[in-house]
């Protein structure tokens, strides 16, 4: 197979990962953020933003720090598995959850924060249990918040280069993401495998992009978009 | 309205070209501009002391990567010597009729660096199994010097970390990430490395690893003067215990 397509996939794994375990992960922090306040809250939330600011390179030189044999988490790690995190496809997950956090717990906790908390209310009056609650009341009325916080995290995720680079080691079946094959072929000057490589990234991209706005757009225009309010 | 205008217009006209023209003059007081590869970054900061000290001459350092450093080259920034970590963007420069002069001043020794051994050797590289790391060989001098390396000694299983250049592949040795790597011996030197646990690399097992510099088309006269300081007894002892072995008066490439 082509080493670009190996890429390619590889890419949309990592993605694909990822996102569901944001989805997994990310949606109760985004409910607590919203929903709570206090010392623990106005901690978290700054950190949940923190990798928007940071150079991914901060995140990528601790992550390796973290990662090695030498440190107590990378010990456990290696003692469990076998192997290192970095120059891993595990690695590159972690280093990914932290770089896609902040696009998908903060669209989500925006549509959090907009629900109305008379309908909970009203639900739980009516004997619905949180569970019950969340999963009937706040998911489908949130919609517009989890579509836009999965795509963000998904397209971020395939857009990630600077951690990728600081602790995947370019291995060719496991690690070498598109972002990093491109670097490849400027740095080799192959500039014709390059713009397959950047033109298509920049194609789909936009593509997404374009959808969201354009659903979103639709959405907001529909009647039951802004139900709770 | 439009009388306030104009000579407001004027005066940052005025200034403008005031900036250009003072910071043209603030560049011309230094003697020499050179760009160098980051890896010999420390060996010029001490050969342009020296120099300074030799001939009064004032040298402006802009460090960066090779490519980085060709990119800005190749699209007009003013550089006088550029000291580069490999010979192939030298020889692009040359062949696009940029240079006036192109030399090796030195070449990179590749070193096997295992921290958990004490006796690194010949042996521990062929003995070597799981993940090793290297600076990509499909860019990186070392890189290729590595692969060329594993290939004549028949090291085929080995898992190749790939770092996007020497300085990265270190980088996984030193925290620990990799056990091993196929490294700089000059890495190793500027952060006092026990020679127990390093293996010098045989030059003959590998393409030697060039660095080469270009004199600017456009440079000033002075230029010639630090390439030959380059070449004097003190400035060849500087570079060598830097860890890199310099041209033979008689090898090829070794310039003028």
């Amino acid at each position: 197979m082509d080493p670009d397509i190996v890429s390619l996939l590889i890419t949309l794994r990592l993605a694909t990962v990822t996102t569901v375990v944001l989805i997994v992960i990310g949606t109760p922090l985004a409910w607590w953020l919203s929903q709570s306040d206090g010392i623990a809250r106005n901690i978290v939330e700054p950190l949940v933003a923190l990798p928007i600011v940071l150079p991914p390179t901060v995140v990528g030189f601790y992550l390796l720090i973290v990662f090695s044999p030498s440190s107590l988490p990378g010990r456990v790690w290696q003692d469990l598995t076998g192997s290192t995190l970095a120059f891993s496809f595990s690695g590159l997950v972690i280093g990914s959850i932290i770089y896609s956090l902040p696009f998908y717990v903060q669209p989500l906790q925006v549509a959090f924060s907009n629900l109305r908390k008379e309908l909970l209310e009203a639900a739980a009056t009516l004997g619905a249990s949180p569970m019950d609650q969340f999963f009937s009341l706040v998911v489908p009325l949130s919609r517009r918040g989890f579509f836009i916080a999965i795509c963000l995290s998904f397209a971020h995720t395939i857009g990630e280069f600077g951690i990728v680079l600081m602790i995947g080691g370019n291995l060719p079946d496991e690690t070498r993401v598109l972002s990093i094959a491109l670097f490849d072929h400027v740095e080799a000057l192959d500039y014709d495998r390059a713009h397959i490589i950047a033109s298509g990234l920049l194609a789909f991209s936009f593509i997404l992009l374009f959808m969201l706005y354009s659903l979103d757009r639709h959405w907001q225009k529909s009647p039951f978009s802004r139900s709770a309010e | 309205m439009i009388s306030l205008r104009i000579p407001v217009g004027f005066t940052a006209t005025f200034t403008a070209i005031g900036l250009v023209f003072f910071s043209h003059v603030a560049l011309a007081q230094a003697s020499l501009r050179i760009a160098v590869a980051a890896n010999f970054k420390p060996v010029l900061d001490a050969l342009s002391h020296v120099y300074t000290e030799e001939t009064g001459d004032r040298i402006e350092i802009s460090v960066g990567a090779t490519g980085a450093l060709y990119a800005q080259i190749r699209n007009g920034a003013p550089f006088d010597v550029f000291l580069a970590a490999d010979s192939h963007r030298p020889a692009e420069l040359e062949s696009a009729g940029l240079t006036r002069h192109r030399s090796t001043y030195a070449y990179g020794q590749l070193a096997l660096w295992q921290p958990a051994n004490r006796q690194t050797s010949r042996e521990s590289m062929a003995q070597y199994t799981g993940s090793l790391s290297i600076a990509n060989p499909r860019h990186a001098p070392y890189g290729k010097a590595a692969t060329d390396l594993l290939n004549a000694m028949g090291k085929s299983d080995l898992r190749l970390i790939r770092g996007s250049n020497v300085a990265q592949a270190y980088t996984f040795v030193a925290t620990g990430n990799a056990p091993a790597g196929l490294v700089a011996l000059s890495q190793l030197l500027a952060t006092n490395v026990s020679t127990e646990e390093y293996w010098i690399v045989p030059e003959d097992t590998h393409d030697p690893i060039q660095q080469q510099l270009v004199i600017m088309i456009s440079a000033v006269g002075g230029a010639e003067l630090f390439v030959s300081f380059l070449k004097s007894p003190l400035a060849r002892r500087i570079i060598e215990s830097a860890g890199y072995r310099l041209p033979s008066r008689k090898e090829p490439g070794s310039g003028s």
